[in-house]
This record gives structure tokens, sequence and C-alpha cells, in this order.
């Protein structure tokens, strides 16, 4: 494993050169990159006004790229190839136990909010009411990757002790949505979603067993090799977007319901860390 | 005539009505069958559908892809317009999916289906259709059935008419025209009849008193041959007087104005009875009379009526050496027939149409006394009360006669 990371380590920075001639090459440019939790079309049309602005501010030409997949991207953002990523949470988990400290430029607050949140969620006439309860019972997560459908419930359900093993079964369901019909319909007693898709089935007969803690939202970071001057700027623009229509119509572009881009640090993604690294301990993720 | 004619009116009536039966039923029929068959139809593409669209449900339930079930089940009812609800139900009850469309039919049709998905896990699939496009079809289909039978039977009218009830229509007013003009002819002949018996009165009249002059002035110069003539023009002259009278006694009777009232013919028959033995009688002669016999008649003619049947059987009685004379009533076909019997020397029933007819006599030997008119003139009477006289005998054992008045 040790031998494995020096290796890439090496290979990391024969990249960083290659980067950085590159960056000699087209001075001006500055690569924003996407990870691909959309089609391409459908994440260069959200992204494109938000790269039209930044280019303005800081009057250099910003493009898009999206990467291949959500490891690529990690690892591009690592090597310091791209020169802003957009990441998700768990994302920049990885990618700072990886790669190390990066620039912060801002996370996203969603209806004023810059954290998220999950369910874990009982047909609302289910005997359960504990986590505890859901020892033999059959449990419902959205996708393996998925944060608030998997991840951080998985965490909770381990630390009231019902693991994979002394559950009756559990399933991988894809979307949030599928999850909470699925318990609706009864086939499977319990399961997780995030707090949108609790709230949009609640009615229809969901009730909430457990709030996941607060998780830090999506955020934009940069490569090592920016000028700190440029970094500054970029910042700037971005915690300012919330402040006239355009910038608002920015940010609905990018997420339907964001509201302002604002501060992040390091510390904010603490809950999050320590809750992969107890998953990784017990073999959930890797 | 108008009875047949009635009588073939009401047949074309019953019949058209029996086909105006027989065309309801058969359309009720028709539009029955077909709306069974196109439920029917229905039934069998709608499982057709439900077997594709539930498969669809099936995979997508075992995947655990519920949203896709959602998603499915809305477009696939999106694009079936006659769909206006479609609801699927797992075990527990909840409703995945309740799709509805906006309608304003009024009339829909249901079904529904198991489905089985994963290992042991079912949903049922409730599906409501918009049936006002058969509702509709059937609806055209039945006043086109309503049009056509109505007029086929308005046509078959027409032609019933035309071919059966037109010509006996036409057919009766000819009778009616030719028995009016009939009539017309029958009236202007009485007439002739009445003033041409009346007009040879006179020189009856003259023969005769001439013929009586002639014996009383040159009675004793005649010889005998001479005196035989003579009284031969006297007897025939008289006989002709009592003839002219007879026909206009029978014209009378035929022009006469009927004046109706309840008549007691027990006692009119017995009075007349007793005038006629005592004038006519030549031996005991037994009668029996009914009591309480009435009749709404014109008193009048009864009279003559009962006169001239009553003269009738003394007549022919004469010979019979008790005469038994009986005037009463049956009744028959809820009519009351009046009769009068006597055991007189009856007639050979081979001429009794000849019975009733003016101056036609059974007995021409000469040794009955009248001219023939008596019976002639009872018929004339009854007929003109709307009535019918008969007759019954057997030679040598007497004679009834009947007869009604209405």
């Amino acid at each position: 494993m040790r031998k494995g990371s020096g290796s890439r380590g090496v290979l990391a920075v024969l990249l960083m050169i290659g980067a950085g001639l590159q960056n000699v090459i087209a001075q001006d440019q500055l690569v924003l990159g996407i990870h691909p939790y959309k089609t391409s079309d459908k994440l260069i049309k959200a992204y494109s006004p938000l790269a039209q602005y930044l280019t303005r501010k800081i009057g250099q030409p910003v493009t898009l790229k999206i990467s291949a997949d959500y490891q690529q991207h990690i690892d591009a953002i690592g090597r310091d190839q791209l020169d802003i990523a957009y990441l998700g949470p768990s994302s920049y988990v990885k990618l700072y136990d990886r790669y190390g400290e990066k620039p912060l430029l801002a996370r996203q607050a969603v209806h004023g909010k810059p954290t998220f949140q999950g369910k874990l969620v009982v047909p609302a006439n289910s005997p359960i009411t504990t986590l505890a309860q859901l020892k033999g019972k059959r449990f419902a997560f959205g996708d393996p990757n998925s944060t608030m459908s998997h991840l951080v419930p998985r965490y909770m359900l381990q630390s009231a002790g019902v693991t994979g093993k002394n559950l009756k079964s559990f399933r991988f369901l894809g979307s949030h949505d599928n999850v909470a019909l699925a318990v609706l319909a009864g086939d499977f007693d319990a399961g997780a979603v995030k707090e949108a898709v609790f709230y949009k089935y609640e009615t229809r007969g969901l009730r909430a067993l457990a709030t996941t803690p607060a998780l830090s939202e999506h955020l934009f970071v940069t490569s090592n090799t920016l000028d700190p001057e440029l970094i500054k700027r970029l910042r700037d623009a971005m915690l300012t977007l919330h402040q006239d229509s355009e910038g608002k119509q920015i940010l609905t572009s990018i997420k339907k319901g964001a509201t302002a881009m604002v501060p992040v640090k390091n510390s904010d993604y603490d809950n999050l860390r320590e809750i992969l690294r107890s998953l990784r301990k017990t073999g959930v993720v890797q | 005539m108008p009875s047949a004619f009635h009588r073939t009116r009401r047949s074309v009536l019953s019949f058209t009505v029996a086909l105006l039966a027989f065309l309801v039923l058969a359309d009720t029929l028709f539009i029955t069958q077909q709306s069974h068959d196109i439920h029917q139809r229905m039934q069998l593409h709608t499982e057709h559908e439900f077997d594709l669209f539930g498969h669809l449900v099936s995979d997508a339930l075992t995947r655990s892809d519920y949203a896709a079930v959602e998603q499915a089940a809305i477009s696939w009812a999106g694009d079936q317009e006659n769909i206006v609800r479609l609801k699927i139900v797992t075990n527990n009850g909840f409703e995945l999916v309740d799709y509805s469309r906006r309608h304003d039919s009024e009339s829909t049709a249901f079904f529904q289906k198991k489905i089985a998905y994963g290992d042991d896990r079912e949903v049922n699939i409730f599906i409501e259709k918009d049936t006002s496009d058969i509702h509709k079809t059937l609806t055209t289909l039945m006043v086109q059935l309503v049009v056509i039978s109505a007029v086929l039977v308005a046509l078959l009218g027409f032609v019933i008419q035309r071919t059966a009830l037109r010509p006996l229509q036409r057919e009766i007013d000819l009778h009616k025209q030719t028995e009016g003009s009939l009539r017309q002819s029958i009236s202007e002949l009485e007439l002739v009849n009445y003033s041409l018996s009346h007009d040879l009165r006179t020189p009856l009249r003259a023969i005769t008193g001439y013929s009586q002059i002639l014996r009383d002035d040159a009675g004793s110069k005649l010889n005998e041959d001479e005196q035989y003539s003579l009284k031969r023009i006297e007897s025939a002259g008289k006989y002709m007087a009592e003839l002219i009278d007879d026909i206009l006694e029978l014209s009378r009777i035929s022009s006469a104005k009927l004046s109706i009232s309840t008549v007691d013919v027990s006692k009119l028959a017995r009075q007349c009875l007793e005038n006629l033995l005592a004038q006519h009688q030549t031996h005991e002669t037994l009668w029996e009379i009914q009591e309480g016999m009435t009749a709404r008649a014109d008193r009048r003619l009864i009279d003559v009526l009962l006169e001239n049947l009553i003269d009738n059987a003394i007549k022919y009685t004469t010979g019979t050496k008790v005469p038994v004379i009986k005037l009463g009533t049956v009744e028959q076909n809820g009519n009351t027939v009046f009769y009068v019997r006597d055991n007189g020397v009856g007639f050979d029933m081979q001429f009794v149409d000849k019975l009733f007819k003016p101056f036609q006599r059974l007995h021409q030997d000469g040794s009955y006394r009248g001219t023939g008119i008596g019976l002639a003139i009872a018929a004339r009477i009854v007929e003109r009360h709307g009535g019918s006289i008969w007759a019954e005998s057997h030679p040598g054992k007497g004679s009834t006669l009947y007869f009604t008045l209405s």
C-alpha cells in the first residue's frame, strides 16, 4: 500500500511538470473541471454561465472540462491538471486524504444553508422507533457512493450496532426516489434518503427514524499552482455571486435552489472525514 | 262490406304492430349483441395491454426501480387517450402510482390485474377506461336502426294502404254509390207504383160501377152465359181493387214515418186475434199468447204486422180439425225472437224464398183467400224496424214464423 502510493507520487510529480508546461503554453486559459454527475451536455449548459462570469471577472478565459469519472476527477485536481474543480463532499475528503491541502474558493448554500442532511426512513405505521431495532430488517440504500443514501446512514447504523451482517438484507436501489418508494411499498423495512426526497414523500406515508449530521455542501477548489492573487480574485467573484440577479441565475443554473457561495474551510468536512474513516475501517469503503 | 273493410284495416294494423314489435325486438337483440361484442373486444384489448404493461411493471419492480414504474405508468397512460385513471397499489395498500386524466365522460369501465414481481411480491393494477366512444357508437347504431325500422314500417304501411286498403275503400264507395242510386230508383218506382195504383182506381171504379148498373138495368134480359160473364167482370174488378189496396198498403208501409214507443205486444196480439177470429172463424180455435211481451217499435205498424201474421195463421188452419195458434218469444243470441205458430197446412221449405215476396202464393188453387201480399207487408214492417223474419214449416204439420225487431 505504502509502496503503491509512493510510485503514484512520482507519477503525480511528472504529471505536474507536464501540467506546468501546459500552463506555460496556454497561460491565460483556466480549466474548470466538473465531475460527471449528469450527462456532459447538461453539465456544460449548467456551468457555462459561471465560466463566462469568471472569465469576465478575472479577465482570463475559463473553459469547462467534464471529467471521465469521479476518481479521475479527484486525481486530475489532485495533480493540478485542472485549475479549478467542483467537488462533492466525499470527493473532497478523498482529495485531501490523498493529495493534501488545496486552496478553497467557496461552498454552495442551498436555500441559505451550506450544509445538507439525510433521513433514515420507515413507513409511517412502522413499529420501529430506534436504529437498533433495524437488526434483522430489510434496508434500502441508494447508490453505494451516495453520501446521504448510503455512506452516512451506513455509519449511523454501524454506530447503533446494525451491520451488513445482522441486517436481514440490504440492497442498493440506485436513486433516493427508489429508496423512498421501496419503503412505502413495504418491500423494505427502512431506507436512507436525502432530506429533500424525504419531504417529497413524507405525506405519502414516510416517517423519519433518524436525521444524519449536517454535512458541508459541494465546493470549488483550485490547483496549488495558481497565483494566490488570481485565487483571491476567483474567491471574491464566487462569494459575491448572490449579490445581483445575474449571479442568482448563475447559481440556479448550477443547482436548483442554490442561493449563494459562502466561505469554506477544511475543517467544515471533519465530520464527514470521521465518518468515512470509520467506514473504511469496517471495509464499507476503500 | 264496411265490416270487411274494418276487418282488413284491423288486420293491417295488427300486422304493423306485430312488425313493429318484431323490429324493436330484433333491434334490441342486435344492439345487445353489438354492445357485448364491443365490450368483449375491449376486454381482450385491455388484457393484452395489461400483459405488456404488466411485464414492464414487473421487470422494473424486480429491479426495485420504483421511480421507473411511476414514469412508465404516467407516459403509458398518457399515451392512451381512453385511460382516465391508472392506479398501481402495492400489497400493503400503498398507491405507488395514481394517475388521472381530466375527463367529462359519463361512462367508464374498470379493469384490474395482479402483477407478480421479485420473489413473492405482487401489485394490483387498476385501470379506468373512458367508454363514451363505445356509448356513442352504440347510440349512433341504435338511432340508425330506429330510423331504418321506422322507414321500413312506414314504407310497408304505405304499400299496404296502396295495394289493400285503398282499392277496398274505392270498392266500398262504389257500392255505396250504387246502393244510393238503387234506393233512389226504388223510391221512384214506388212513387210510380203508388200513383199508378191510385190512378187505376178511377177506371176500375168505372168498370165495376158500370157492370153494377148493367146488372141492375139489364140483368133480367141477359141469358145465363151473359150473366156469368158479367159476374166474372165483377169479381175480377173486385180482386183488382183488393190488389190495388194491397199495393198501396205496402207502399204506405214502406214510406211511413216510424214513431217508436214501448208497445205491449201481448195485448195487441190478443185484440187482433179476437177481432180476426170474430170475422173469419169457422170452427173452435185454440190459442195461447205469452204474457208480458213488449217491444220498442211503431205501435201502428206492429198492429199491422200481427194482423197479417195471425190472419195468415187463421187462414191456413181452416182445414185443421182443432186449430191451435200460439204467440210467444224465444231468446236467441241475446235477442228476443217473436214467433207465431200454427198447426195448419204448412208449406214445403224449398219454396221458403217465395214466402215473403209480394203476390207470390204457395197455394194457388184458390182455396185460400187473399192476394199474397200479407207476408210481404209483414216482412217490410220487420225490415223497417231493422229486424229479420224467417219461417219453419213441415207440410201438414203447421208453420212457425219468427221475427225480430232490431
